[in-house]
C-alpha cells in the first residue's frame, strides 16, 4: 500500500521555498535553548522535506522532534523572510506522527472531551477532571505537571462559564452593533473572570453580546497535538454557530483561539480536503466568511473606543507591563491594540518590559512534557517582567497567563489580567 | 572508522549528550544555506576546549576527517561535511568571556551570534563593527573562519580587521595561543593567516575581537533612483568626492520587490535602484555632510530622499537589506549567489554584463550589493527541482566569476570560496599562488584533517 502523503499540494510548497538562510534561529525560543538544528525551524522544514520525500522513515525520534523542540509558537513563519509557512509543515509531521504511534493517553483523553464539547456534566466538569489529570492527590504521587507548580495552577470556576452567562446581552444604551462571543476553554474553566468583563464592557459600549452556549473548543490544542481528526468536529461544530454574515463581529479572549478561528480554519479544511478528505464547499465558504468575523476582542474595543463611556479616577495609580501572546504578535500582527487600551485607562501608569514580544515558553501541553526547556523560556520571561516593577501583568491569552502566573515570584504579590478586565475596573471606578 | 565505533568512542570522550549519529541528526547536518549537500558520519556539540582538543586528537589518531561548524548560514558550502567524519557544531560554546572597556576589546568563544555579541556591547555603550547579513544567527567562529563583511566594513574593514588573537586547536588537537590584545604581537601574524581560512586550517576556540565606542550621531538615508545607472554613479562620485560613509548599500528593482513583499516598507515597487547611505559619528559636521551626499545625489537625478527619523525606521530599513536574500526565496525557490567584487568604479559596467547573462540563460537575476566596496551580489533565481535550469545556473555562475576577475576584481568579497567557488580560484590566483598557500595549510594540517576540499583545488584532487 502506498504511504499516505505527509502534506497536501499547497503546504508542501512551503518545503521547496526554504533557501536555509537560517534568519529563523535568531526568532526560535526552543532553538536559544536547546541550540542544536534538531530544534531550529529550519531544521524541521528540512525533515519535512526528507519526509515527504521519502528519503526518511516516520519513526518515534522524528516523533520527538517535531514535538519536543517546538512550541508552534509561529515566530518563525513571521519573520521568515522568504514567506516560508512552517507551522503548515510541522502540524502535519505531527498528525502523521499521532496517525502511526498514537497520542499521550493523558492528552488523548482530554482531547476527547474537549472535542466533544466541553459539557460533560455539570458536577464533574472537565476542569476539574483536568485539575485532576495535572494536580490532584493520585496524580501528584505518580506524576508531575511538568514546568509548572501544581499548587499555583488556579482555582477551576465554581460554575462554568458558559453557565454564567446569558445567551443573549442586551447592550446598555444605544445599539451599535451586535457580536458572537466567542471564549476559549480557559475562560469556561478557569478565567470566568475575563469572560464577565469582557460581556460586561461591551455591553457598557453599547454592543450586543451573543454567547451562544453549544460552542465547543476551537479546536487548537487538539490540532496542534496532531489529532486532526478530532480538532475537525470541532472545527464544523464552531462553523455552524459562528460563520454567521448578519453579526458584526466574532469577539475573542484567547490569542490561539482567535488565530486558530482566523488563520489555521481555512487552511487546514483545505488541507485535508487536498488529501482527498470530505470537505464541502459550503465549509470552506464558512471558514473564509468567519476569519474575515474574528476579532480579538482588544481590537474590537480600540477600533470602537468612541462608544467607551467616559472612565472614573480615583486617583489611584498602577503600574501595568504587557506581554505580547505567540498567537498575536506572531500569528496575527497584533501588538498597539492591547497597549491602547491600558494607556487610555487613567489609573494605568503602562511600562514597556524588554522582550515583549518573547514566548512565555508555555505552549500549552508543551510546558507539562518538556519542562526543563520550557522552564528556561519562561525564566527569561519573567525575568523581563519582574525588571520593570510592574504590579500588574496584562497579556491577552489565558495559556500565558497560567504559565507565568505560576513562574512569577510568589512574594511580590503581581497580578495577571487580561487587559479588558483592567478596563471593566476603570469603567466601574475601581 | 565505522560509524557505530566512531559514536561510542566520542560518547566516552565528551558524554553522550554532546554526541549525534542517528540517520535523522545527520541528514540535519548535511547542508548550510549554501545549494552544497553532504552527509557527516557525526556530529559532536563541545561545550569547552578541552572537549574539542579531545575529539580533533582523536579523529587524526584515527584518519578521521573533521568540520567545525556554527549555525550553518555559510553561503559557499564552507561547512559542508564534503568527505563525511566529525562536524564539530561550536553553538554551545557561546559564552562571552571577558569585556575589557580599557583596552577596547572582547574575549568570545566561537558559538556566540554576533547579533548577541552586539546587543550585549551596546548596554556599555560599546559596538563591534562587521555585520554580515545573517548576523541575527550567525555565529562569530563562523564569521572569523569565513572573513565576513557586511554594509558597514566600507568604513571599519571585514571581520580580519577586528580579530586580533585567539586560541586555536591544531590538527592534532593541541591547543596554542596566538595574538594578543596588543595591536602587534611579536613572531609571524597568524591571526592574519588564521582568519577566512575557512575552517581548513584549525579551530579557534576563543577569540580576541576589536570593540570601538558606539558613534555619537548616525544617519540613515534611503535614496531611491529610476535608473540604476544613476545609482552606481552616485556610489562613484560620493567616494569621489572623499567621503567615506559607514555604509552604501544598493537593491536593484527585483530585489526591491521582493523585499517591498516580506517587510512591507513601504518601498515603491518600479523603483530601479535604492541606495542605503549611512553616516555615523561626530554630531558636528553630520548635517553639512549629510547635504554634500544629498547635492550629490540630486545631481545624479534622484528621485527620493527618505532619511530615518528615528531608530525604529532605522532598524526597519536595516531589516529590509539584511532579509532581502531571505526576500527574494519568495520570486523563486532557490537562489544561487555570488559575491565577487569590482573596482567600484567598474560596477555600472559589470552590472551591464550580469544583467546580459541573465538573458543568455534565461534567469532571473536579482541583484543587491555592497556598493561602496564593489562587492556585487547577484542572486540567480531558479528551482532546483528543474535539472536543466539548474545546470544553466551553475554555468552562468562561472561566468559571472570571470567577468568580475576580467574587470580586475575578485571572485570573492566575503563569503569564501568553501566548494561553489573553488573552480574560480584559477581566475585570480596562479598556480604559484596557490602552491604557497598550499603550503601553509600543509603547514598548519599536515595530514588534511581540518574541512576537506576547500579552499584550494590542487587539494582537492589530491585528497
Amino acid at each position: 500500500m502506498k504511504e499516505k502523503a505527509v502534506f497536501s499540494e499547497n503546504t508542501k510548497e512551503n518545503i521547496y521555498h526554504c533557501i536555509k538562510c537560517g534568519l529563523c534561529m535568531a526568532h526560535c525560543p526552543v532553538y536559544k535553548e536547546v541550540l542544536s538544528e534538531e530544534a531550529t525551524p529550519r531544521g524541521k522544514v528540512q525533515l519535512s522535506r526528507q519526509l515527504s520525500e521519502g528519503n526518511l522513515k516516520m519513526s518515534k525520534e522524528v516523533k520527538n522532534a517535531f514535538f519536543s523542540t517546538c512550541l508552534l509558537c509561529g515566530a518563525c513563519v513571521s519573520n521568515c523572510p522568504s514567506g516560508v509557512h512552517g507551522s503548515n509543515l510541522y502540524s502535519g509531521v505531527r498528525w502523521r506522527a499521532v496517525q502511526k504511534y498514537g497520542m499521550d493517553w493523558k492528552k488523548k483523553v482530554m482531547f476527547q472531551l474537549l472535542a466533544k464539547k466541553w459539557r460533560m456534566s455539570k458536577s464533574a466538569s472537565l476542569g476539574k477532571w483536568a485539575r485532576k489529570m495535572f494536580g490532584g492527590k493520585w496524580i501528584e504521587s505518580r506524576m508531575n505537571a511538568g514546568a509548572l507548580n501544581v499548587a499555583r495552577i488556579p482555582k477551576v470556576n465554581e460554575k462554568e462559564f458558559s453557565d454564567m452567562v446569558p445567551e443573549v446581552t442586551k447592550p446598555e444604551g444605544k445599539a451599535r452593533a451586535k457580536v458572537l462571543y466567542f471564549h476559549g476553554c480557559a475562560t469556561n474553566y478557569l478565567y470566568a473572570g475575563i469572560g464577565t468583563a469582557v460581556v460586561d464592557v461591551l455591553k457598557k459600549m453599547g454592543v450586543e453580546v451573543i454567547t451562544p452556549r453549544e460552542q465547543t473548543c476551537c479546536g487548537m490544542p487538539i490540532f496542534m497535538s496532531g489529532d486532526r481528526e478530532a480538532s475537525i468536529q470541532n472545527i464544523r461544530e464552531n462553523l455552524r454557530l459562528f460563520a454567521r454574515e448578519d453579526i458584526d463581529a466574532v469577539v475573542c479572549d484567547c490569542a490561539t483561539c482567535s488565530d486558530g478561528l482566523k488563520k489555521e480554519y481555512p487552511h487546514l479544511l483545505l488541507d485535508l480536503r487536498q488529501l482527498g478528505e470530505d470537505v464541502t464547499d459550503e465549509e470552506l465558504k464558512a471558514a473564509e466568511l468567519l476569519a474575515k468575523k474574528v476579532k480579538d476582542v482588544t481590537v474590537f474595543i480600540d477600533e470602537h473606543k468612541d462608544w467607551l463611556p467616559a472612565m472614573k479616577e480615583n486617583g489611584k495609580k498602577v503600574r501595568v507591563t504587557y506581554h505580547d501572546p505567540c498567537h498575536l504578535v506572531q500569528g496575527q500582527k497584533i501588538t498597539a491594540q492591547p497597549r491602547n487600551i491600558l494607556k487610555a485607562i487613567p489609573g494605568v501608569e503602562y511600562v514597556e518590559m524588554p522582550g515583549a514580544g518573547d514566548c512565555c515558553g508555555g505552549g500549552g501541553s508543551f510546558q507539562v512534557e518538556h519542562a526543563e526547556t520550557s522552564r528556561k523560556i519562561t525564566k527569561r520571561k519573567v525575568d523581563n517582567i519582574h525588571s520593570t516593577k510592574a504590579q500588574i501583568l496584562a497579556t491577552c491569552c489565558p495559556g500565558c497567563t497560567l504559565t507565568i502566573s505560576n513562574h512569577l515570584d510568589p512574594s511580590l504579590n503581581m497580578r495577571v489580567m487580561h487587559p479588558v478586565q483592567l478596563l471593566q475596573m476603570a469603567l466601574s471606578g475601581k | 572508522m565505522e560509524k557505530e565505533k566512531m559514536v561510542k568512542e566520542l560518547n566516552r570522550l565528551i558524554g553522550k549528550e554532546s554526541v549525534l549519529g542517528t540517520d535523522m541528526q545527520i541528514q540535519l547536518y548535511e547542508y548550510d544555506a549554501s545549494l552544497i549537500r553532504s552527509k557527516p558520519d557525526c556530529i559532536v556539540l563541545p561545550t569547552s576546549t578541552e572537549q574539542v582538543s579531545k575529539v580533533v586528537k582523536f579523529a587524526h589518531d584515527n584518519g578521521i576527517r573533521v568540520i567545525a561548524r556554527g549555525a550553518g548560514t555559510n553561503l559557499s558550502g564552507g561547512s559542508i561535511s564534503l568527505q563525511g567524519g566529525i562536524a564539530i557544531v561550536l553553538t554551545r560554546m557561546n559564552n562571552i568571556l571577558e569585556l575589557d572597556i580599557e583596552n577596547q576589546r572582547v574575549v568570545v568563544q566561537p558559538g556566540v551570534i554576533t547579533l548577541n555579541l552586539k546587543n550585549f556591547l551596546a548596554k556599555h555603550g560599546y559596538l563591534y563593527q562587521p555585520d554580515p547579513a545573517s548576523e541575527k544567527a550567525s555565529t562569530l567562529g563562523g564569521n572569523i573562519g569565513e572573513n565576513s563583511g557586511g554594509p558597514h566594513c566600507l568604513k571599519y574593514g571585514v571581520t580580519s580587521n577586528h580579530v586580533l588573537g585567539g586560541e586555536l586547536v591544531l590538527y592534532n588537537g593541541e591547543v596554542v595561543q596566538i595574538g594578543g590584545k596588543a595591536l602587534d604581537n611579536p613572531g609571524y601574524d597568524l591571526s592574519g593567516v588564521f582568519v577566512g581560512s575557512e575552517g581548513t586550517l584549525g579551530i579557534m576556540t576563543k577569540a580576541i575581537l576589536r570593540i570601538m565606542p558606539k558613534a555619537e550621531a548616525v544617519k540613515t538615508m534611503m535614496c531611491i533612483f529610476n535608473s540604476i545607472e544613476e545609482g552606481g554613479d552616485t556610489v562613484s562620485a560620493i567616494i569621489a568626492d572623499g567621503i567615506i560613509p559607514a555604509t552604501l548599500e544598493m537593491m536593484d528593482n527585483l530585489t526591491i520587490k521582493a523585499v517591498e513583499e516580506a517587510y512591507n516598507m513601504g518601498l515603491p515597487k518600479d523603483a530601479a535602484a535604492i541606495l542605503i547611505i549611512e553616516l555615523d559619528g561626530l554630531s558636528d559636521g553630520m548635517e553639512r555632510l549629510t547635504n554634500r551626499i544629498l547635492d550629490i545625489c540630486k545631481k545624479h537625478h534622484v528621485r527620493e530622499i527618505r532619511v530615518a527619523k528615528d531608530q525604529a525606521e532605522r532598524d526597519k530599513i536595516w531589516a529590509g537589506r539584511k532579509g532581502a536574500f531571505g526576500a527574494v526565496g519568495r520570486l523563486r525557490p532557490n537562489y544561487m549567489v555570488n559575491d565577487g567584487t569590482v573596482p567600484r568604479t567598474k560596477l555600472p559596467e559589470t552590472l551591464a554584463k550580469v544583467i546580459a547573462i541573465g538573458k543568455k540563460y534565461n534567469l532571473p537575476i536579482a541583484n543587491v550589493f555592497h556598493a561602496g566596496d564593489g562587492n556585487l551580489h547577484p542572486l540567480i533565481l531558479f528551482d532546483e527541482r528543474d535539472a536543466d535550469e539548474l545546470k544553466r545556473v551553475h554555468a552562468a555562475a562561472n561566468e559571472i566569476l570571470k567577468v568580475c576577475a576580467d574587470m580586475g576584481g575578485t571572485i570573492s568579497g566575503e563569503h569564501g570560496i568553501g566548494v561553489e567557488k573553488i573552480h574560480g580560484m584559477q581566475l585570480i590566483c596562479s598556480s604559484q599562488d596557490l602552491a604557497s598557500m598550499r603550503n601553509v595549510k600543509v603547514a598548519f594540517d599536515p595530514d588534511g584533517t581540518y574541512n576537506p576540499g576547500k579552499v584550494l583545488p590542487e587539494l582537492q584532487k589530491t585528497a
